[in-house]
């Protein structure tokens, strides 16, 4: 048998063969690593995440210790580098705990909704037909409802607090992640190598797990990543309407609301939450256009 | 039918040989490989309007067989159906009505084998395009995935993957941790016969395998496809719309339009010897070779017509320049023209009624 | 000084009335340049036509047929560096501000593609987009446009034309459907007709019309077509002059029958050797070893060299020059010197 690749002429090498072949993954973050944007928005996220996971380590002030004498005091003063709150609070202690719980509610709903939406999305677009129907119209029932107004609806039923606080999230961002993984993967079943692999008398099971995810978890990931800005600023407003956080625990849409009648008196204190809120939002929201076009070239 | 009076010609010795070795083979080397009887499918959309269904018959009461150790050519134009029916033969679409029976066993029904079992030893050659591979495995992963699916461990899978690559020229230290986009066009085709063959079939469905392809790499292909159908004692049905490349590799070719056969013969008898106006002007619509005769005038005016709603009768009757009254009430069948030669024209059947046919 | 002027005064051989070719390629270079790559497509092609004259650009992909075509129009991506000269009857098309540039695309130039489909407004009528191409070069009222626009859509040979004028392309089939881009190119008189694989993506039965269709429009207009194919076999059918090209080269040209009879360059009777024909039945074909070669890395000296059956120690050290091989013929090969021809199948097929 070893004469065969002898015999048969081989049209030429593959191209680049001389470099170790590496898969649609490297290139990606090749890419990714010579984009400055991303770069800049990785490095700024990195500093902000590593704040908040390491908030107990760093030494800062008793985010909860109040003080009369030191309301509202301005950024700059000794002993607080960014001014204090309305209560007397450190307001970067605050800040950077605060961030613990933002990103936390920014990041973990969009995990789950992701596993359940991508689920519900894939199968759905895989197999069409009664499947798809049933599964998309009731994406449809929740898809009707604006996102903000159904979290609120849900966590004023539930009630307040943190994990009914993202719950509701959650359910907020499930249907539009399976609308759009259904139409991705929509798009991938069409493919003639599909129709090979169902030729080889393959399960379903077998060919959506070797075959199609590859194919469609990229794409996902981008929307996905593109929600987490969104995450964040809805359990603000959440917070900021009182069915979130509750307070004397810091998260920068309470803090927003909060401080938000002292915005004449120190104006600069009152937005330095909506600053953490925006520069976040806006990194993740860049991070996730990066990926979008590292992603874009054939290979 | 068709099916019973056509040929069944004996395969050469070497194939007669390599069957009595086959522990496989059911159905003896006169058992033609696969028998298609009357497969219908047709596709059924929304129309414009309100209520509105279209229907696309794609295939319409076609019938044909494919002897052991032979290659039979399909060839058309499009919408006619040749690459519905390449997806009829692999189980990848369920036929409206017909049968197709594999090696003397009815697929799908009770009694015969299920199509995954037919699809053991039935696979199918795609076109090269960009979505042929799956974009995202390595080509040993694409190629390992059915003998995967098919039972075999990891190891066996990866070694019979490794093993098939071989076989097609692409040499696995340097091709199997390779990614399609790395790859040519016809280095793209070899691994898309490496994944048909990984499933060890005795049936190969090529679907315009070599379409895509520059023709000096399209010779390497064929010349490939020649040399494996050989040493591995394949039969082969090569669907083309490239009358030159069905002519090169067919032993017997079928013509289809608009959902039907409209003749079908030896290679030789349907290139010398036409029957049917359509093959005819197929025929001399290939251009010459040779600047000093060129042609002056086409065969065939007008376009091909959709298959949402065929002509009655005769389905070619609005292009033919011998189209009759009769050929619009009456669909002619398919006739014999010779031993093994058959076309579906009123002209070239006897008492049909049309004036050039005998009485 | 306007378009209108140029074009006035622009006749092959210009003011002074010489005759001379309608379309002067001279030292044509490409190079796209991005962030991620850097790679030359053309390298110095050289060609001329005359008024009336059919040339077919032939190769198979990464020659630079198509690339040749688009740059003529200049129709290139920002990316790309357009290097050498392009004059088409007497005008450099090089130096053409963008504006002046629209102006002779259509009245001087035209080009037809493979896909109609994208080529043709999915959200206008044939007979609007015909009618609009007309009154921008003409001038003329909206009803002489669209009688304009019939007359062309029975030119080409459209059945029911006045009806077929109110179809949007989607309602046409793919042959209606390059027939009416042919009117559309045609709707201006064009002198040069560009034409990119127009027939590839079209059933036997209506490439074969279309060819014929194409030379009859040739003949009748006085027009001069590149074409632009992969298939040795339409060249045949539709040309006067053959270009093979090979990895951003041209290797051989002349007029057709002599290529194609004797070929000068290796490249080019591989070719004709890989076309499967009658004759090939039951025996092995004999296709050219190897593959097109990367263009991002292709090889010192003659880019064939590496697939030549002919190769010798001075083929990979230097690029050949493109050599006569006769008065009307000119080969990129050293065998050219020395004389030889390389083995080519008989004619006719």
């Amino acid at each position: 048998m070893t004469d065969h690749a002898v015999e048969l002429p081989v049209d030429g090498a593959p191209r680049a063969w001389v470099r170790r072949p590496h898969g649609y993954w490297g290139g990606v973050s090749r890419r990714l690593s010579r984009d400055p944007t991303t770069l800049v928005c990785a490095l700024i996220l990195t500093t902000v995440v590593l704040a908040a996971l390491l908030a107990p380590y760093l030494d800062l002030a008793d985010p909860y210790r109040t003080s009369v004498i030191y309301r509202l005091k301005p950024p700059g003063t000794p002993g607080h580098l960014l001014g204090t709150d309305e209560l007397g609070r450190d307001l970067l202690a605050r800040l950077i705990y605060g961030g613990r719980l933002s990103l936390l509610m920014g990041f973990v709903p969009v995990l789950i909704a992701t596993l359940v939406g991508a689920v519900l999305g894939i199968l759905a677009g895989y197999f069409g037909g009664l499947v798809n129907a049933a599964i998309m119209r009731t994406m449809d029932v929740f898809y009707a409802f604006p996102s903000i107004l159904l979290a609120v609806a849900i966590s004023g039923v539930l009630g307040g607090g943190v994990m009914n606080g993202l719950f509701s999230l959650t359910l907020i961002f499930i249907p539009s992640i399976a609308r759009v993984s259904e139409s991705i993967t929509m798009g991938v079943r069409t493919q003639d190598f599909v129709d090979a692999a169902r030729v080889t008398g393959a399960y379903p099971h077998q060919i959506l797990l070797s075959h199609i995810l590859k194919n469609v978890i990229g794409q996902i990931l981008v929307f996905s990543s593109s929600l987490i800005s969104i995450s964040i600023v809805v359990a603000a407003g959440l917070s900021f309407l009182g069915l979130g956080v509750a307070p004397p625990q810091a998260e920068w849409g309470l803090m927003l609301s909060t401080l938000r009648p002292t915005i004449y008196v120190a104006p600069l204190n009152a937005i330095l939450p909506g600053i953490m809120i925006f520069i976040t939002s806006m990194c993740f929201n860049l991070m996730s256009d990066g990926l979008r076009n590292a992603m874009d070239v054939k290979g | 039918m068709t099916g019973g009076s056509m040929l069944t010609t004996m395969p050469d010795q070497a194939t007669q040989a390599a069957l009595m070795r086959d522990p496989r083979d059911i159905g003896g080397p006169r058992q033609p490989m696969l028998i298609a009887e009357n497969l219908t499918k047709h596709f059924t959309f929304d129309g414009d309007r309100l209520g509105a269904r279209v229907v696309v018959r794609a295939v319409d009461g076609v019938s044909f067989m494919v002897c052991k150790g032979e290659t039979l050519g399909i060839v058309g134009e499009s919408g006619c159906g040749k690459s519905t029916t390449a997806r009829l033969l692999v189980g990848l679409i369920k036929p409206d009505t017909g049968a197709l029976v594999f090696d003397g066993e009815e697929v799908g029904s009770v009694r015969g084998i299920s199509i995954r079992r037919m699809q053991r030893s039935v696979q199918m050659v795609f076109q090269d395009s960009y979505a042929s591979l799956n974009p995202r495995l390595t080509l040993a992963d694409t190629v390992a995935f059915g003998p995967r699916v098919s039972g075999h461990s990891r190891r066996a899978a990866r070694a019979r993957a490794e093993a098939v690559l071989a076989l097609v020229g692409l040499a696995p230290k340097l091709y199997a941790a390779r990614y399609p986009h790395e790859l040519s066009g016809g280095q793209r085709q070899r691994v898309n016969i490496a994944r048909a063959l990984a499933m060890e079939p005795r049936l190969l469905i090529l679907d315009e395998a070599v379409s895509a392809l520059d023709k000096s790499i399209e010779a390497q292909v064929l010349n490939l496809l020649q040399e494996l159908k050989a040493r591995l004692h394949l039969t082969y049905v090569f669907i083309s719309h490239d009358l030159s490349v069905v002519r090169f590799i067919s032993d017997r070719v079928m013509v289809m339009y608009l959902g039907k056969t409209v003749e079908v013969g030896p290679v030789e008898d349907i290139y010398d010897n036409p029957r049917h106006p359509y093959t005819r002007a197929l025929l001399s619509s290939r251009p010459s070779m040779n600047p000093r005769q060129r042609r002056t005038e086409p065969p065939l005016s007008g376009d091909p017509p959709s298959p949402i709603d065929p002509p009655s009768g005769c389905r070619f009757r609005t292009r033919c320049v011998l189209a009759e009254p009769v050929c619009a009430t009456v669909a002619p069948p398919l006739t014999a023209q010779g031993s093994a030669h058959f076309a579906a024209c009123h002209a070239a059947t006897p008492g049909s009624g049309h004036s050039a046919a005998a009485a | 000084m306007g378009v209108t002027q140029m074009m006035a005064d622009a006749r092959p051989g210009g003011i002074s009335g010489t005759p001379a070719a309608l379309v002067e390629v001279r030292d044509l270079t490409l190079r796209l340049l991005s962030r991620d790559m850097d790679v030359s497509l053309l390298h110095g092609v050289s060609f001329t036509l005359h008024q009336g004259e059919v040339l077919c650009l032939v190769g198979e992909s990464g020659s630079g047929k198509t690339v040749t075509l688009r740059a003529l129009m200049r129709l290139l991506p920002p990316t790309a560096n357009i290097g050498g000269n392009i004059r088409i009857a007497g005008i450099d098309v090089g130096s053409l501000t963008p504006r002046q540039m629209i102006g002779i695309r259509g009245s001087l130039v035209a080009m037809i593609f493979q896909e109609p489909a994208t080529a043709l407004d999915p959200t206008f009528t044939i007979g609007q987009q015909i009618a609009e191409t007309v009154r921008v070069h003409d001038r003329v009222s909206h009803s002489a446009a669209r009688g304009r626009a019939l007359e062309l859509l029975e030119l080409v040979q459209i059945p029911s034309a006045r009806r077929r004028l109110d179809a949007y392309p989607h309602e046409l089939s793919g042959g209606m459907r390059q027939r009416a881009m042919i009117a559309l190119a045609l709707s201006c008189r064009p002198k040069l007709l560009l034409a990119d694989e127009p027939t590839t993506a079209l059933d036997a039965t209506v490439q074969i019309q279309v060819l014929l269709l194409l030379r009859r429009l040739q003949r009748e207009f006085g027009m001069a077509i590149i074409f632009v194919t992969h298939d040795v076999g339409v060249a045949c059918e539709i040309a006067d002059q053959l270009a093979v090209m090979y990895a951003g080269r041209l290797v051989e040209s002349g007029p057709v029958e002599e290529v194609i009879a004797a070929p000068a360059h290796p490249y080019t009777a591989g070719l004709l050797r890989s076309v499967v024909h009658a004759q090939s039945r039951g025996t092995r074909l004999e296709p050219i070893p190897g593959a097109p070669p990367d263009l991002t890395a292709l090889p010192r000296g003659c880019g064939f060299a590496p697939r030549c059956g002919y190769v010798r120690p001075e083929c990979t050290e230097r690029m050949p020059e493109l050599l006569a091989v006769s008065p009307t013929r000119s080969a990129r090969c050293l065998l050219v010197t020395s004389g030889e021809r390389p083995r080519a199948p008989p004619m006719p097929f």
